[in-house]
């Protein structure tokens, strides 16, 4: 289990903590203390000796400034042996969220962001790492997002990120660096993030999505959280964040919307998401066979059960994150089974077809060439796993740190082209279609075999498949020799 | 070093050839001639591909030696799974399609097998953090083992039965191995 570190080092004015300010009923850090509670083993409260009055907690952690704060942050790091959860104290947030960040199954610092606006620092992110983070002492051009106040540190990170926190306040006690404009000139949860990244610590991203996470600072502040809770069912954001946000277009617009009502569903009947992985399989085998067949009608039910396999493919990702259910032999079976359901519907249609005399086994052969080749294309590209960015190593008593050198010729054009098809939503979909994900194929795999048959199947599976390759080839090829 | 090496899937003559030989930082150039088997085998007449498959997958082996064991952090190195990957399978379904029709559902079920294999590793390198073992990377003959193999039961005019075989003992290893590195997992 976790222990949870709230920050409560805001001032709302005359002594009073801004974690203290009145929101629906109750005040921030009351709130969240009653959150974390069920959810953690040991809640601590960081703040002043002078706002320490206005905590509702016996024994807080008192420091007297923010490299006191790192100080102490590193100190709990470095004590224990479980995930430590460090949260911002005048945070009115949804439970779900705490949820969907304690389930977090990477073993990479964690931090909540969300669209850019006030309260939150500006961050610069890359394939979902922070490379650039901002603070009450540091800022950042070209910012996308902003950090939310949220961080999990993983157990296997808490001796570098406690280095990373001792090392800032050692840089920072003394240094003079002017106090950018803003309300919580305390916050020693963003520098710490600002070091990480400058220390090349790798801290992943977890969007807010459809939660409540805002920032009580003062009265104005107050009045929109409670509203903001007001108008959040957090059921309904809860289902709708189980949906990956990284689908293609067929599973986020033509299945997800069941699907994720189905893995509500199943997380109510307390279904295991291995059960159904299994389940799709084996709907995997029975299409399969099926196609096998080769006549019209069993090519119809083929399709047919082929689509209820893909929707129970996309349910028990979605169960797992609804549920907060991850294991790794659940990513690894959800992996493997998915292959192994479409390269035997390659086969089934394959046989299919050689029982009415055409054979199509050299069109499902090149399939599942070019599909491997395909993915293990998107596996072995470093934006897939890493960022295509590194964070910049530097000094933390620098403003910010020069921005990443921008490409040159050609890559510099790609990286122009990918940044504006990025912007706008058509394009965007555009080339995730292109890319020829896991639904689109199974799309391509049941409809045209139910109204063309294998022979068709396979025509526009390959030209998408050719397409989808060329596209990933030039466009990586070319960022990486520009860079 | 990157993951990327544990995808290449190199078989024993690339490290006969590799033994003593200092490994290149990159190892994308080396590795461009992997598609010696599978251009040879597409632009030489039938008649002599088979002739044409040996040489070409001998010289790509040699050719391949000092990318063996390279760290794979060239800028395009990523380009290298994938550039193995399909002039393996490439070479395998062109043979077959040369051998007859009798031989593409068997290179069907041999590429399946492989395929299994290949994104096994990749997959348990992701979830488990765990490197194949060298014992099935030298039992399933690599890339370059492999093509020699296909290219001998060819010419013996046994490449569809051979075919079905090796994909029947590979699929069985490959997915034992796996099973029973779960299961060592779960109980460690």
């Amino acid at each position: 289990m976790t222990t949870a570190v709230l920050l409560a080092t805001t001032e709302a004015g005359a002594g009073r903590l801004a974690a203290a300010l009145a929101v629906a009923g109750t005040t921030p850090v009351v709130r969240l203390t009653s959150q974390l509670a069920p959810r953690v083993d040991d809640v601590r409260l960081l703040t002043r000796p002078t706002l320490a009055p206005s905590a509702p907690v016996d024994f807080p952690l008192l420091t007297g400034d923010l490299c006191g704060d790192l100080d102490l942050l590193a100190e709990v790091l470095e004590a224990g042996s479980a995930p430590v959860l460090l949260v911002h104290a005048e945070l009115v947030l949804s439970g779900a969220l705490l949820d969907v960040v304690l389930a977090d199954p990477r073993s990479a610092v964690t931090a909540v962001v969300g669209p850019p606006d006030d309260g939150g620092w500006p961050v610069r992110t890359a394939g979902g790492v922070v490379v650039a983070a901002g603070s009450p002492f540091h800022s950042v051009t070209g910012s996308s997002e902003s950090l939310r106040g949220v961080v999990r540190v993983p157990a296997q990170q808490r001796s570098l990120v406690a280095k990373a926190a001792r090392s800032a306040a050692d840089e920072l006690r003394g240094a003079r660096m002017p106090v950018l404009d803003h309300a919580a000139p305390q916050d020693a949860l963003a520098v710490l993030i600002v070091a990480l990244a400058r220390t090349g610590v790798r801290v992943r991203t977890v969007p807010v999505r459809g939660f409540v996470c805002a920032r009580v600072l003062d009265g104005m502040s107050a009045d929109r959280a409670a509203a903001h809770l007001e108008r959040v069912d957090e059921d309904r954001a809860r289902m709708d964040a189980a949906v990956k946000p990284d689908d293609g277009f067929t599973g986020t617009f033509l299945v997800s919307p069941y699907s994720k009502r189905l893995a509500r569903q199943a997380a109510r009947w307390q279904v295991r998401p291995n059960t159904v992985t299994v389940a799709s399989m084996a709907l995997g085998v029975v299409a399969a066979a099926l196609y096998a067949q080769g006549d019209r009608e069993a090519l119809v039910a083929g399709a047919v059960v082929l689509h209820v396999a893909l929707t129970l493919d996309l349910v028990d990702g979605q169960l797992a994150r609804y549920a907060g259910a991850f294991t790794p032999l659940g990513a690894y079976l959800d992996a493997v089974f998915d292959r192994v359901k479409e390269y035997l519907v390659y086969a089934g249609l394959a046989v299919g077809a050689g029982r009415h005399g055409d054979d199509v086994w050299t069109l499902a052969a090149l399939a599942l060439l070019l599909q491997t080749t395909h993915h293990t294309l998107q596996f072995s590209w470093p934006g897939g796993e890493q960022p295509q960015v590194l964070p910049r190593r530097g000094p933390l008593t620098v403003r910010e740190l020069d921005p990443p050198a921008s490409a040159r010729g050609p890559g510099r054009i790609a990286a122009a082209v990918s940044a504006r098809t990025q912007t706008h939503p058509a394009t965007r979909w555009g080339k995730r279609i292109l890319q020829f994900p896991i639904a689109e194929r199974f799309l391509v795999l049941s409809v045209a075999a139910a109204l063309g048959g294998p022979r068709v199947v396979f025509t526009v599976f390959l030209v998408w498949v050719c397409l989808a390759l060329a596209w990933s080839l030039s466009g990586r090829v070319l960022r990486a020799v520009a860079r | 070093m990157s993951v990327l090496r544990h995808y290449r899937d190199d078989g024993p003559l690339v490290e006969l050839a590799a033994k003593g030989r200092a490994p290149a930082a990159t190892a994308l150039p080396s590795t461009v001639a992997a598609l010696l088997p599978v251009v040879a085998l597409l632009v030489l007449p039938a008649a002599h591909a088979l002739a044409a498959l040996l040489a070409a997958t001998a010289v790509a082996a040699v050719l391949n030696a000092p990318a063996s064991r390279s760290p794979h952090v060239g800028r395009l190195d990523w380009l290298v799974p994938p550039l193995l990957r399909a002039s393996e399978y490439g070479a395998l379904l062109r043979l077959a399609v040369l051998d007859g029709p009798d031989a593409v559902p068997a290179c069907y079920a041999l590429l399946a097998a492989l395929a299994y294999h290949h994104y096994d590793v990749v997959y348990r390198l992701r979830d488990r953090a765990e490197e194949p073992p060298t014992w099935l990377r030298r039992a399933g003959l690599g890339w370059d083992g492999r093509l020699l193999a296909a290219g001998l039961l060819s010419a013996l005019g046994v490449l569809a039965p051979a075919m079905y075989v090796a994909a029947g003992v590979l699929l069985v290893a490959y997915v034992s191995e796996s099973a029973l590195a779960w299961r060592r997992g779960a109980t460690a």
